[in-house]
Order: C-alpha cells, then sequence, then structure tokens
C-alpha cells in the first residue's frame, strides 16, 4: 500500500501536470475510498460507480489541489460529493445492497465475530452487522457521514469537519446523535438475543 | 449531548462492511476509466487563469471609473468617511477573495465559520455601518434625478461592474472548490459586488444614507446572495 507522504507527493506532481503521477494516486486511494463509498451507500456495486465517478472528478480537479496539502482528506472531499450529488439525483437506480449480497451466502466473511467463531457466534455476529447497517442507514446523511468518518475511516474530528463543511461542534454533535441511535438499536438487539 | 462524551465509545459499534471486503485488493487497470482528454488544467496553468481573471477585473473597474469619472468632492470628505466607505470595502474585498481562494492548511480551504463571517460582514456589515455612519456635512442631493432613479442608475451600474468579474470567477473557479461551495461563492459574490461598491464610492458623490444604504449596498447584497447560489454548483468538484 502506498504510504501517505508518498501518495500526497504524487498527487502534488499530478497538480503539477505530471501525467503518470495518477496511477500512484488512483492505487493508493482506490480502496480507502472504495470502503468510504461503500460504508456511505452500502452497495458494492453502486460503489464501484461512484467510486469511477470520484476518480473522474480528482482527473478533473488536479489543479486546484493546493502545494503540499493531505490528498486523503481532499479525495474523500470529492467522493462524499459524488455521494451527496448520487442521493440526490431523482434518477437513483436500484442496486443490490449488502444484506442483500450477505444473504446469498459467505457467512465467514462477517466482521464483528473472527475466524474460528462459533455458528452462534457467526449468527449473532451477522446479526449485529445488518443491524448497524440498517440502523446507519435510516439516520440523517449529515450524522451517517460524521460517524462513517470518524468511526470508520478513523479521520479526526478536526478533518471530518473540514470534510463536510461543518464545524467541528456540528460533527461532534452529528457523531454523537449516530452513536446514540446505534447504540440504542444493538441494545436492544441484545436484549432480543437474551430471550 | 453528554459532557463526558468521548469519541472513542464509537469503537463500541462494529463495522458494516464485511471483513473480506475490507481486504485491500489491487486497484483496476486505468486504461478505460480515466479518459486522458478529461483531464483538468495543472496547478500552474490555473494559478495563470486566475491571476489574468483577476487583473482583468480590475481593469474592468479602473474603466468604469475613468468613463464615469472619479468624484471631486474628497476635500469635503475629512478621513473617517472615505476610510469607511472607499477604503474599508476595498479591503473587505481583498479579504473575502483572499479567504475564499486560501487552500488552508491542508487543501481543503478556509473554514465555513471563517467564510461565513467575511460573507456576512463584507455585506450585511457594510450595510449596517453605512446607516450608522454620520455624514462628513450637511447633504443635499441635487435635483438632477428622483431618489428612484438615482437608486436605479448606481444600482445598475455596479450591478454591470459586478458581472464581468463574477463570470470570469465562474469560467477559472469551475471545480475548483471540495468543500462549502456556497460559503465560497458567497465570498467570492461579496468580493465582486464590495470591489464595485468601492468603485462606485470613488465616483459617486450621492452620500445620502437611504441613496448609499438602498442603491449601492442592496444590489451588493443581492449580488453576493445570487453569487453563492451559481458559484455553489459551478464552483463544486
Amino acid at each position: 500500500m502506498t504510504g501517505d507522504a508518498e501518495l500526497d507527493a504524487a498527487m502534488d506532481r499530478y497538480a503539477d501536470g505530471e501525467e503518470r503521477a495518477f496511477a500512484i494516486v488512483h492505487a493508493g486511494l482506490y480502496q480507502r475510498m472504495r470502503l468510504f463509498l461503500l460504508r456511505l451507500c452500502r452497495s458494492p456495486a453502486l460503489a464501484d460507480d461512484l467510486l469511477q465517478e470520484a476518480f473522474l472528478r480528482i482527473h478533473r480537479a488536479r489543479g486546484s489541489f493546493a502545494k503540499g496539502s493531505r490528498v486523503v482528506p481532499w479525495a474523500y472531499a470529492i467522493a462524499r460529493n459524488v455521494h451527496t450529488d448520487h442521493a440526490r439525483s431523482a434518477h437513483t437506480r436500484r442496486v443490490t445492497s449488502l444484506d442483500e449480497r450477505d444473504d446469498e451466502g459467505d457467512a465467514e466473511a462477517e466482521i464483528p465475530a473472527g475466524p474460528g467463531a462459533s455458528a452462534e457466534e457467526l449468527g449473532i455476529a451477522k446479526q449485529t452487522a445488518k443491524l448497524v447497517e440498517e440502523t446507519l442507514a435510516r439516520l440523517p446523511p449529515a450524522q451517517r457521514e460524521a460517524f462513517v468518518l470518524i468511526r470508520y475511516e478513523g479521520m479526526s474530528v478536526a478533518d471530518t469537519a473540514r470534510i463536510l463543511g461543518a464545524t467541528e461542534n456540528a460533527v461532534k454533535l452529528r457523531a454523537f446523535h449516530a452513536y446514540e441511535a446505534l447504540r440504542a438499536a444493538l441494545g436492544i438487539e441484545k436484549d432480543r438475543s437474551k430471550r | 449531548m453528554d459532557a463526558d462524551f468521548n469519541l472513542s465509545r464509537l469503537d463500541e459499534i462494529p463495522d458494516v462492511v464485511p471483513a473480506a471486503d475490507r481486504a485491500a485488493p489491487s486497484a483496476p487497470s486505468l486504461a478505460p476509466r480515466v479518459p486522458a482528454t478529461a483531464a483538468g488544467p495543472s496547478r500552474a496553468e490555473l494559478r495563470s487563469r486566475r491571476t489574468m481573471a483577476i487583473a482583468a477585473s480590475l481593469l474592468w473597474l479602473a474603466g468604469h471609473l475613468v468613463v464615469l469619472a472619479a468624484r471631486t468632492d474628497f476635500a469635503k470628505l475629512g478621513v473617517l468617511y472615505p476610510t469607511l466607505q472607499i477604503a474599508l470595502p476595498g479591503l473587505l474585498a481583498a479579504t473575502a477573495i483572499s479567504l475564499a481562494l486560501w487552500p488552508g492548511r491542508d487543501g481543503l480551504g478556509a473554514g465555513v465559520t471563517a467564510l461565513r463571517a467575511i460573507a456576512l460582514a463584507s455585506t450585511l456589515g457594510m450595510a449596517l455601518l453605512t446607516a450608522a455612519l454620520p455624514l462628513p456635512f450637511p447633504y443635499v442631493p441635487p435635483a438632477l434625478f428622483t431618489f428612484g432613479q438615482w437608486v436605479i442608475i448606481c444600482g445598475d451600474i455596479i450591478a454591470v461592474m459586478a458581472a464581468l468579474p463574477l463570470v470570469l470567477a465562474a469560467v477559472v473557479l469551475r471545480r475548483s472548490f471540495v468543500t462549502a461551495s456556497f460559503e465560497r461563492g458567497a465570498a467570492v459574490g461579496a468580493a465582486c459586488s464590495l470591489a464595485a461598491v468601492t468603485t462606485m464610492h470613488l465616483h459617486c458623490e450621492n452620500i445620502q444614507v437611504a441613496h448609499v444604504l438602498v442603491g449601492h449596498m442592496v444590489p451588493a447584497i443581492a449580488i453576493t446572495l445570487l453569487a453563492a447560489l451559481v458559484l455553489r454548483s459551478v464552483t463544486r468538484v
């Protein structure tokens, strides 16, 4: 995996007009942005489409990348714009969601339970992940974005605020509301599993 | 929000993406995905375009001042009035455009709070200042035009003066702002409209508060709002 410093330097060269550097930028950002979009839209097929659009926007806006800046927050902000535009579009396509895909099999790939977990643990883990996904989907986009960036993408509150174009307090509040909703949902789920 | 809320508690929530999907696959080939013709201008080209746009805008405003002629009552205005009605809007315009174009520490630009503050301070703030500023001498407007005619003439000239800088901004700032494009658009709009107001204040000798408010500041506020709405989509990456 390309290191952040190497990635920033490659984006700098690309913004300066060195076309070949885009391959390094693409390789370094591909998986991170795909996961980010996947967490936002919950559909692998849609995430791939949005990812392609995000890279096209990076390609077109390369000159606006400021010298010496970090490319990851910049690229995340673009990916977030792509997702927002898609969500606003009246022609949103119907695509397979993660849970539909999960139903097709591959329970080994579930998250909370690690390899070697019992069937019961895997079942609980799958149920938990589905619940988290459903709860995230019900959250307002602003809360979902703040939560995903901080919890899953490992962004700081300051970076998240920059990416979302919001104040740090607003971001903290959004993440807190998302956390409260998810915790409440998971609490209900735990109660059910005890019965 | 709980006073003791710690963001590390977010880690209690498990990930929604299956572990298999989190493993890093190799990125697919770029060849069919990114057409070379769609590449945007390089950083140097963009900087050059922006410099030319600012230079053309300043020439446009200077040209208007030459054609319309500068005011001749500077001696009667004292120091305070020209400072707050000519120098200050010019300074605010320069600050607004600098802030809108500032890449920030991380390349995502100035924060939304600063952008909102400059957009509001430079338009509504200037309007409030105009309303509160005492006149440097007792002023009676000449009977050349009615109040409405004065307002329309000055408002139209301000709109025309701000139009070219705004169009140039829309062209050279296309796909430039990854975040807060509405606020940045407002800051650009405030810069263009206040530059026009500054030029107008170098020409217009009518210092009647109602005239300056309705004929100069209201068009500036309207232009700022319009710019924010238009530039929001044009400048967004």
